[in-house]
């Protein structure tokens, strides 16, 4: 970890078992955090974005294990499994409980609804977090709780306190888990799909806030979600994800003007501009193979437009130290250049 | 198979030589859902939800028109209104030239052989216990499909978009094997899907099956509920280039319902904008994209985040939320978050109907400027949603008023209002605001609806916006 980084995955490969074999859900991958940065996590459903965030906080359930890797943050080891299985260093369950979970990463979810508890009045719910994790006093955590609400554009917070969670919008719930997520000053926030479940103009607003709070309270963000535009509109840094693996990671900028890997080409191109009127759009041919049954060598070559037949057999490498870096054979590694396209290959 | 439909048959079903009529034509259509209900709702009346509210459009022959708007707006309840799944509350629904108001639950079941919808969710419309092949002939069973007629010149039809009709010696069951396998390879997967279960598909290809069931009927119209919203994106663009030929190749009128502006712009040939129950805006696509008349329709345009990290910022997300539809406000439904709201005496409202005080407010002219008619609105809106950082006068007239408070009457309002807010009564500051500006303004005393001349595509353009009176 260099000195910015507060949070680092490394060599990070979760399994889950099922009846018909191990699925190796994420395979080998490794992104850090610096401090006060949002990092996003991009792919398709499938890809193991949702296995990544499970295994940082090591709630995989009974069928998943994490087979190896480091996931540090700051001075804790959450996550230290190398092949003798977990080492000395690694927080205990109950550790990572009372020291981390909660107080210092704290996690925002997909659906704001299945987040609260309906019989509790949203005020008490965010202060009960608040009194526990940051030890203060019920008086002190309700002014608190009303100052986060406020924080996060809740209007009259004083009387939307006593309300409960049906009383409020989409929108408005997940402006109340962002204040419980904030509430406990945590430096790391986990967000899961936050704004897929709102409208377009609810999802502008949500993300206008989590902008200006991340520079108010230097809050950092992993931030999960399949659509690029919020991407485009978020990140500092992104990583993006297929079968497992991160197929290419680097500055938002770059993802986007300076795109390296095919797959991230495929997937900016096929987003749906209401901006221009599309004749026809080449989509990407195929669908993503089940985990079930990876393809060997890269794993996008069965829908790259382009394979050549090395990728078959070689298995790009993503180099995790440089700012951008691909995992894609095509700068000319283990012969590409030469190797025959496998379009040409399958014609003849 | 009843008489009446046989002669809707005989009227529009041959699709090419009734071109020039509507499919759809739909009039003032309203529904509004009963907020209670039972004996006590009976004596002392209930509220309703106003889901749709007076809603007309013509659907023709081979066009797609897209219905859009964020959660709550009602346009599912208007698709369901359509295939009658719901009772419309008021007006009336056309379909081939037929009132379907009119028929009885079982001539409509009859119709609905031309009518099918799909729906969002892949996954949850199939059925996981039946094989995709009786997924596919299950609407064939249940309008009785084929018809048998002894006249029919060949056993099998030649193409997908003839009348399902088939000789008397032809099975009925293999008939409908026949043509489901033709479906399946139709909506690009393999013939031999037909005996396999639906979870055995990816999200993508359980869309095609239920592309393929819809088809299966032979409709006229299909209805779209989010067809790929769904799916991933990869995928998206593969299950929308399928519905566009498949449109072509098998004349079919598609309405399309979606929140999804590029998914949109993609397909549709005509856009309708609903916003609270209301339609707000409908034109050719290019049209409503590239010229929106209606500041809803742009706030939503500018609100979708887009794919580049260099145009960060430049959106403007649309400020405020919906109001709720049990109480909708008056005149133009999107006055209380539009950022355009004109000021009051501006605009000739006609003043029937009105009580007095309120028509003479009506008269009134504050000819403010724009400038101050702006921070005035602003102003309006903070209040309103009590979004603003200090609760001082001085500070709050700084912050909105750089330039002044606004002469005359205005000026004494905004000042009045100033010192309620000073004093903690932001409830009367709200209402006094309200009342003097937006509540006078002929964005409330007036439904909106006008007619302008379109300058992209098309002739003319819908806009719902008093701005457009002058046009």
């Amino acid at each position: 970890m260099t000195g910015d980084t507060i949070f680092s995955v490394e060599e990070l490969a979760t399994e889950y078992r099922t009846d018909s074999g191990n699925i190796r859900a994420v395979d080998n991958i490794s992104f850090d955090v610096n401090a006060s940065e949002i990092v996003g996590i991009v792919g398709e459903s499938g890809a193991g974005k949702s296995a990544v965030v499970k295994s940082i906080f090591r709630s995989l359930g009974d069928n998943g294990d994490i087979v190896n890797g480091r996931v540090r943050f700051k001075e804790h080891d959450i996550v230290d499994i190398g092949e003798d299985g977990p080492n000395p260093g690694m927080l205990s369950d109950r550790e990572l409980r009372r020291q981390v979970r909660g107080n210092e990463i704290a996690m925002i979810m997909q659906d704001p609804t299945e987040s609260l508890n309906p019989v509790y009045t949203v005020g008490s719910q965010i202060q009960e977090i608040i009194q526990i994790n940051r030890d203060m006093g019920a008086h002190e955590a309700r002014e608190e709780t009303i100052s986060m609400l406020r924080e996060v554009g809740i209007p009259e917070p004083e009387t939307r306190y006593d309300d409960y969670p049906h009383e409020f919008s989409g929108g408005m719930r997940q402006r109340v888990l962002i204040a419980m997520a904030l509430g406990c000053r945590p430096d790391l926030i986990i967000a899961d799909e936050p704004t897929t479940a709102l409208d377009v103009s609810v999802e502008g607003q949500i993300l206008e806030l989590v902008r200006g709070l991340k520079e108010e309270f230097g809050t950092s963000f992993v931030w999960v979600t399949h659509d690029m535009g919020v991407v485009a509109e978020i990140c500092d840094r992104v990583n993006v994800m297929y079968l497992g693996e991160i197929v290419e990671q680097g500055p938002v900028d770059d993802i986007f003007h300076n795109m390296h890997h095919p797959y991230t080409e495929a997937l900016i191109d096929s987003v749906l501009s209401p901006d221009e009127k599309v004749e026809h759009l080449e989509p990407i041919r195929g669908v993503m193979p089940s985990p079930m049954d990876a393809p060997s060598g890269c794993r996008f070559h069965t829908r790259c437009p382009d394979a050549r037949k090395v990728c078959q057999r070689v298995n790009p490498d993503i180099d995790a130290t440089v700012d951008h870096d691909a995992a894609c054979l095509k700068p000319d590694e283990h012969g590409y250049e030469e190797s025959q396209s496998l379009e040409n290959a399958a014609r003849q | 198979m009843t008489i009446h439909t046989q002669d809707a048959a005989l009227q529009g079903g041959s699709k090419s030589d009734s071109d020039e009529e509507s499919l759809l034509e739909m009039e003032s259509v309203t529904k509004h859902f009963p907020v209670k209900t039972g004996f006590l709702a009976d004596i002392f009346g209930t509220d309703y939800v106003h889901a749709v509210d007076d809603v007309s459009f013509d659907l023709d022959r081979k066009e797609t028109l897209a219905i859009v708007g964020e959660s709550g707006c009602g346009k599912s309840t208007l698709a369901r209104t359509i295939v009658q799944l719901e009772d419309p509350t008021d007006g009336s629904i056309r379909f081939k030239g037929q009132e379907l108001t009119d028929l009885s639950s079982r001539e409509i079941r009859s119709l609905r052989q031309d009518m099918q919808m799909m729906f969002q969710d892949p996954k949850s419309s199939l059925n996981p216990r039946m094989t995709v092949g009786s997924i596919i002939e299950e609407p064939m069973k249940a309008h009785d499909l084929p018809r048998i007629d002894g006249s029919a010149t060949d056993a099998a039809p030649e193409s997908l978009d003839e009348e399902l009709v088939a000789d008397e010696g032809v099975s009925k069951s293999s008939y409908r094997e026949t043509r489901a396998r033709e479906l399946l390879d139709l909506v690009g997967l393999s013939p031999d899907a037909y005996a396999r279960y639906p979870h055995e598909f990816s999200g993508g290809q359980q869309q095609r099956i239920n592309l393929a069931r819809a088809l299966s009927t032979n409709p006229d119209l299909i209805i779209f509920d989010e067809p790929v919203s769904a799916l991933d994106v990869s995928v998206q663009a593969q299950v929308l280039n399928k519905i566009q030929e498949i449109q072509a190749q098998m004349d079919l009128t598609y309405l399309v319902i979606s929140h999804d502006m590029g998914v949109v712009r993609y397909i549709a040939d005509r856009v309708a904008v609903m916003y609270l129950g209301h339609l707000v805006e409908l034109g050719e696509a290019e049209e409503v994209f590239e010229n929106p008349q209606h500041p809803y329709t742009d706030g939503l345009l500018k609100a979708i985040p887009r794919p580049d990290p260099r145009k960060r910022g430049t959106r403007n997300s649309l400020e405020g939320e919906v109001p709720s539809p049990e109480d909708p406000p008056s005149g133009c439904r999107f006055r209380t978050r539009c950022p355009e709201l004109i000021q009051p005496g501006v605009g000739e409202a006609t003043l029937e109907g009105l009580s007095e005080s309120v028509a003479q407010a009506r008269l009134d002219t504050y000819e403010m400027d724009d400038e101050k008619w702006k921070s005035t609105l602003r102003f309006l809106r903070a209040v309103e949603r009590r979004e603003f950082t200090s609760e001082d006068a001085d500070h709050l007239e700084q912050e909105y008023f750089p330039e002044g408070i606004p002469s005359g009457e205005p000026g004494d309002v905004v000042s009045e209002a100033l010192t309620l807010v000073q004093k903690g009564d932001i409830e009367t500051a709200a209402t006094l605001l309200m009342n003097t500006f937006e509540e006078n303004s002929i964005c409330a005393l007036e439904r909106p609806e006008y007619t302008v001349e379109a300058e992209i595509e098309g002739e003319e353009h819908l806009a719902c916006c008093h701005h457009c009176r002058s046009q």
